[in-house]
């Protein structure tokens, strides 16, 4: 669990862009843990709090993109949700650890990738900084 | 129910002493309901205080069914000794009972109480009583004018009525006066928009320090 990464995604959109990112040859680094959510409208905030208070470095919600969401505006309301918990960290002062929500298509392996490599990068620098 | 809703956490954080183990109690009934303070909302908090830059030394989480009620506080009494500060996620009732039981704890609010009202829709609470301490309901088909009306009024509509919006937020707030009128029309009662109804009897409303109420059939 410790310096982990935990994506939870929904099993439609972003799980696909996930394949899409395998199939392509862009590989994660073995930190990143996924959790599969039927949509990302149903993430648990206690989930999410627990796994990042229990040493994950952070939780990456990955949603499908905005407006091709299956169950309409699943992914809007994980955003909200998530912006809140972000709030909610920030104002604590919490160090080194990181809530994000990212927002994938199925044929955006490459861009996938990528935004997750980065954030795991700029949550590991912001903890060691600090 | 009850609505409150959680402080800002650096609210929370600011009144609680650093160093020290930390209970955090929930309320299993109305703030859970309105997502403020049940057993959730407990777990959701208890993990950012122990992620927080402020350092405790311990976290603990516990949700009662009732905070406003003894025997379910009697529930909690070695969590809260082996603690040195209580911190409560009940109303403003709740964490005076908590605090009456436990007169040697420090017992701390986490949320801001609100008032009393009722579930509109998703994430969406009413305030629908005052708890005025002399209900008019039967006179005006149900809906308040004390609490709907902006103004309290008694006798209504006022002048600042319009298009069945009141003046204090045309876009937004509905007229309470415009809201019993209707209902009265359809119920066929427009005759009981008709009397002066005298000023509200704000005895009977919080006065005089806090308001008993005594029932000797069920006392013991």
């Amino acid at each position: 669990m410790a310096d982990s990464i935990l994506i939870m995604h929904c099993k439609e959109g972003a799980k696909r862009a996930l394949a899409r990112m395998t199939e392509e040859g862009y590989k994660l680094p073995a930190r990143f843990k996924t959790f599969e959510l039927p949509c990302t409208g149903s993430v648990n905030e206690v989930l999410l709090m627990e796994n990042l208070q229990n040493g994950a470095s952070g939780v990456i919600v990955l949603g499908c993109r905005k407006e091709n969401c299956k169950h309409m505006d699943g992914n809007l309301r994980a955003e909200r949700k998530v912006a809140r918990i972000k709030k909610m960290l920030s104002e604590a002062g919490v160090e080194g650890r990181f809530v994000e929500m990212v927002f994938a298509a199925p044929d955006e392996g490459k861009r996938l990738h990528d935004t997750l490599l980065r954030l795991a990068h700029a949550g590991h620098s912001e903890g060691k900084e600090k | 129910m009850i609505v409150a809703e959680q402080k800002p956490i650096t609210d929370i954080l600011d009144m609680l002493p650093e160093g020290k183990r930390i209970l955090v109690v929930g309320c299993d009934t109305c703030v859970t309901v309105c997502l403020a303070g049940g057993e959730k909302e407990v777990k959701v908090l208890s993990a950012a205080l122990r992620m927080a830059k402020k350092q405790f030394d311990e976290i603990s989480g516990v949700s009662i069914e009732r905070q406003c009620d003894g025997e379910f506080i009697d529930e909690i009494r070695e969590q809260v000794a082996a603690a040195d500060v209580v911190l409560s996620m009940a109303c403003g009732a709740g964490v005076q009972m908590m605090s009456d039981f436990f007169p040697d704890k420090p017992v701390l609010p986490a949320l801001n109480t609100l008032f009393m009202g009722s579930n509109e829709g998703a994430g969406y609470w009413m305030e629908r009583c005052l708890g005025c301490g002399d209900c008019v309901l039967d006179l005006t088909a149900g809906i308040c004018p004390r609490t709907r009306c902006s103004k309290g009024l008694m006798n209504g509509p006022c002048g600042g009525s319009e298009n069945g919006k009141c003046e204090v937020d045309p876009e937004n707030l509905d007229c309470g006066w415009n809201l019993i009128y209707q209902r009265l029309k359809s119920l066929n009662r427009l005759d009981a928009m008709m009397p002066i109804r005298p000023p509200q009897d704000w005895s009977k409303s919080h006065d005089g320090g806090p308001r008993k109420l005594i029932r000797e059939d069920v006392q013991l």
